[in-house]
């Protein structure tokens, strides 16, 4: 460096000549400072001490940083071979924009609620979202299963369902070619099954919403016989909890275990009828076509299998308690198990103040999340069959007067809320819950070449499972 | 003129930045009874397998065109950038869908697989022609064993950022197991790779050190260097390439990811100083904490010194490191009369 001044100031300010371009100045300065032509020197009062306890940049992402710098100046800006892939660089929440001066400072998240739920929130928000009207026919799912039955039934739909749900979060990481970031479970079936696979998943998500409406529906003109006031949504799966358990207090246990033979007052433990039970779990258990959805906001993603896991294992525990303890204690030596009835608040009459109260709850749950499902089956359906969601005002007029007429029709004539829900349960299920996830799985691991045999035979057991429970619902 | 020698054989090159012209192999031969060509590094793999940009990265040229053309001339990726002295590096494409090109490398085989130091070969971890890709690789090792069979073999897994984080060793051994077996009798060395992390840099230095002659005693002279001017790190770097050779640091280090870094800075500052037609010789970096100084060593050679104690002038560590300079340069010529005519 003893060369340096003399060289360096050749180069920088050629004598005379101040057309041509000085090259690069010491930026701190002014031009006219004498300053400005240093090599660049930091003040010593902006250096961060080295021994610094907090490491404002982590040495993996400095490292990356020059790799980045260094390989952009090796290509053409139009040539892709050395641009940084997305799968390198780091998530926008770990960005930091570094000054040399010594200062550094965290770019703000520029995606609105991306990753910002911490775990509890998230399992709250699967936990709430999955428990639905289901919960209302799970006894009476019980009293068609025999009580030893529908719990292992619900315990066990709960694990298979769980599975197939983390076979839906995971299937977006087995496509390594292309972003899938913005990607719904529907995005992932068209990808493997073409157009095929978009329609079909249309149509089964369309089945569920309608199916749901259809029951809310039912469930509406049910309560309305009902007048009251008007309180919060989550608030009434918690009050059916609270109900459940004050009448079991009152009422107090009522079991006698047969197991075969059905008395007077009881049903077996093992009843043939058990598919009805879970055609109505399937669901209860749904959540598949937008779990990825709800996942995304976790704050830290690597936690999603666990708080699913968390989800599952609650609403699974909600749905057995409610079911068991409504199942117990019901008065058996005066009525039959037999009486419980598919809403099981149809078993109170309407002069009871607590069950009275529920159903205002339910009411009004129900009232402000039907038009939010008539909007879904809305953009949905339109949207794929005419490409635009609002076409005319006479389309969304048939189509809302289909889905009405369609409730009504059916609370006349079909109020069986605990068939509905099996039957369009089983549908929508067999392909979100057991199908798609299966296939796609297989698929892609056939894909990339990590195809085992007892892998292909669990897959197909539960494809074979997910259809035996739809043929079954028909002869139940 | 008789049978032409094997360089004149291969076709012109598209050449990067500098071409030193090559004596004519006849005229060397009447100075020195012994052959000396340049002996080859061949960097060889499947077409789109990543060669071309691990060149640009590693040896910091702007990315050659594929000037590939078919006819009678076909234009091969061949830099003569000096390697480690005497190297030069060749870059060829195995299995291309081209059967011209496949022909031309059958044809040329013996031409090509001369007078071979090293064969990398790059494998694409994502590739779903494994069959095809080993049965390359073996022609290639055939090859060698016929023409070259002192050379040695290096295989590298390449694109690893492609492949889940999680299963990368995994898949890693069981390329490695099967590329060892496939290459008995030869001995093969594997390293993982991705140019979006530090494994590139590692693989390639660890080629780098093994291609050293004397790099053990020239390490325990890098020790005794350190020490003696009470250095905290002392780095040796291939000059072309700045790939760490050998360092040697008195305490722990923060940063593990520093070499790499130096490395890409100083081949950043290198590109910058070319456009102003002007070439990096030394570098000095000082602040109240240390001092590092970045000069040319030997003929082939970098070093950076680190010194933490402020109070030691620049001069005296400039001096110090002026006369370790001619240490080392006798250290590099220690091989006898071949290689020390090869150092011009």
């Amino acid at each position: 460096m003893a060369n340096m001044d003399s060289d360096s100031r050749h180069l920088l300010i050629p004598e005379g000549d101040h057309e041509i371009n000085p090259g690069p100045m010491n930026i701190q300065f002014d031009s006219s400072d004498i300053r400005s032509k240093r090599p660049f020197y930091i003040e010593p009062t902006n250096i961060v001490s080295v021994n610094d306890v907090i490491q404002r940049v982590s040495d993996h992402a400095s490292a990356m940083n020059k790799r980045i710098h260094y390989y952009s100046r090796l290509t053409a800006p139009a040539d892709r071979a050395l641009i940084a892939p997305d799968h390198v660089v780091p998530a926008p929440e770990e960005c930091y924009v570094y000054s040399p001066l010594g200062s550094a400072y965290k770019l703000q998240c520029y995606t609105e609620g991306y990753g910002k739920n911490t775990s509890l929130v998230t399992i709250f928000m699967i936990w709430n979202t999955m428990l639905g009207t289901s919960i209302l026919s799970i006894p009476w799912g019980i009293k068609q299963a025999g009580f030893t039955t529908g719990m292992c039934v619900i315990m066990l739909m709960g694990l298979l369902t769980l599975y197939c749900c983390y076979r839906v979060v995971k299937s977006r990481s087995m496509i390594s070619s292309v972003d899938t970031t913005t990607w719904e479970y529907p995005d992932v079936c068209r990808y493997y099954f073409g157009s095929f696979g978009q329609w079909s998943s249309l149509l089964f998500s369309l089945v569920s919403l309608i199916g749901a409406m259809i029951v809310y529906w039912v469930l509406m003109s049910n309560f309305l016989f009902n007048t009251g006031k008007f309180i919060f949504s989550t608030v009434s799966v918690l009050y059916l909890i609270f109900l459940v358990t004050w009448k079991a207090i009152r009422l107090g246990f009522h079991l006698e275990f047969h197991w075969f033979m059905p008395t007077e007052f009881f049903v077996p433990e093992i009843r043939f009828q058990f598919p009805q039970l879970t055609g109505v779990l399937t669901l209860a258990f749904f959540i598949h076509n937008c779990i990825i959805t709800l996942l995304k906001n976790n704050k830290n993603q690597e936690n999603n299998v666990r708080d699913l896991s968390i989800a599952y294992m609650l609403v699974t525990l909600t749905y057995l308690y409610i079911g068991v303890l409504v199942f117990a204690s019901f008065p058996s030596p005066p009525l039959s198990k037999d009486c419980i009835e598919q809403n099981f608040l149809d078993n109170f009459p309407s002069s009871d103040i607590l069950s009275f109260i529920a159903r205002i709850f339910l009411l009004f749950q129900m009232m402000t999340v039907y038009p939010l499902l008539g909007y879904l089956a809305r953009v949905q359906l339109l949207g794929h069959v005419f490409g635009d969601v609002y076409p005319s005002i006479f389309h969304v007029l048939i189509f809302n007067l289909f889905i009405v007429g369609a409730g009504v029709i059916m609370a006349c004539f079909y109020p069986n809320i605990g068939g509905i829900i099996r039957y369009s349960g089983a549908a929508c299920g067999l392909a979100f819950v057991f199908i798609y996830p299966s296939l796609i799985y297989i698929i892609s691991l056939h894909q990339e070449d990590r195809l085992t045999w007892p892998k292909v035979i669990f897959h197909v057991f539960i494809i074979i499972l997910g259809l035996a429970n739809l043929i079954v619902q028909f002869f139940m | 003129q008789g049978k032409s020698s094997p360089d004149a054989a291969l076709p012109r090159a598209e050449l990067g930045p500098s071409a030193s012209p090559r004596p004519s192999p006849r005229q060397l031969r009447r100075v020195m009874p012994n052959t000396a060509m340049k002996k080859k590094v061949l960097l060889m793999g499947k077409s789109g397998s990543g060669k071309t940009s691990m060149r640009s990265i590693i040896f910091a040229n702007y990315i050659a065109r594929d000037t590939r053309r078919l006819g009678a001339t076909i234009d091969v990726e061949h830099s003569h950038v000096r390697f480690l002295g005497n190297l030069v590096l060749n870059l060829w494409d195995c299995g291309g869908q081209d059967t011209f090109m496949e022909n031309y490398f059958t044809s040329q085989r013996d031409n090509i697989f001369r007078n071979v130091e090293v064969l990398i070969y790059v494998f694409d971890v994502e590739s779903r022609e494994l069959e095809k890709d080993m049965h390359y690789y073996q022609s290639c090792l055939e090859a060698i064993l016929q023409n070259s069979p002192d050379a040695k073999i290096f295989c590298l897994v390449h694109k690893m950022d492609l492949v889940q984080e999680d299963q990368r060793d995994l898949i890693f051994k069981e390329r490695e197991e099967d590329l060892r077996r496939l290459s008995r009798p030869l001995e093969c060395a594997c390293f993982r790779t991705s140019i979006w992390d530090e494994t590139l840099y590692k693989a390639w230095s660890s080629i780098v050190y093994q291609l050293i002659p004397n790099v053990q005693q020239l390490e325990m002279n890098l020790r005794n260097f350190a020490q003696i001017i009470e250095a905290d790190e002392v780095l040796l770097f291939e000059r072309a390439t700045f790939l760490v050779i050998s360092h040697y640091q008195c305490k722990e280090q923060r940063d593990v990811h520093r070499f790499e870094k130096i490395s890409n800075i100083i081949k950043q500052f290198k590109l910058s100083c070319s456009k102003l037609a002007t070439s990096f010789q030394s570098m000095e970096v000082r602040n109240s904490n240390f001092a590092a100084f970045i000069d040319i060593f030997t003929s082939n050679t970098y070093v950076m010194v680190v010194m933490s104690d402020p109070s030691i002038p620049s001069a005296a560590t400039l001096i110090n490191i002026r006369n370790a300079r001619k240490h080392f340069e006798k250290l590099e010529r220690v091989d006898g009369p071949k290689h020390r005519l090869l150092m011009r």
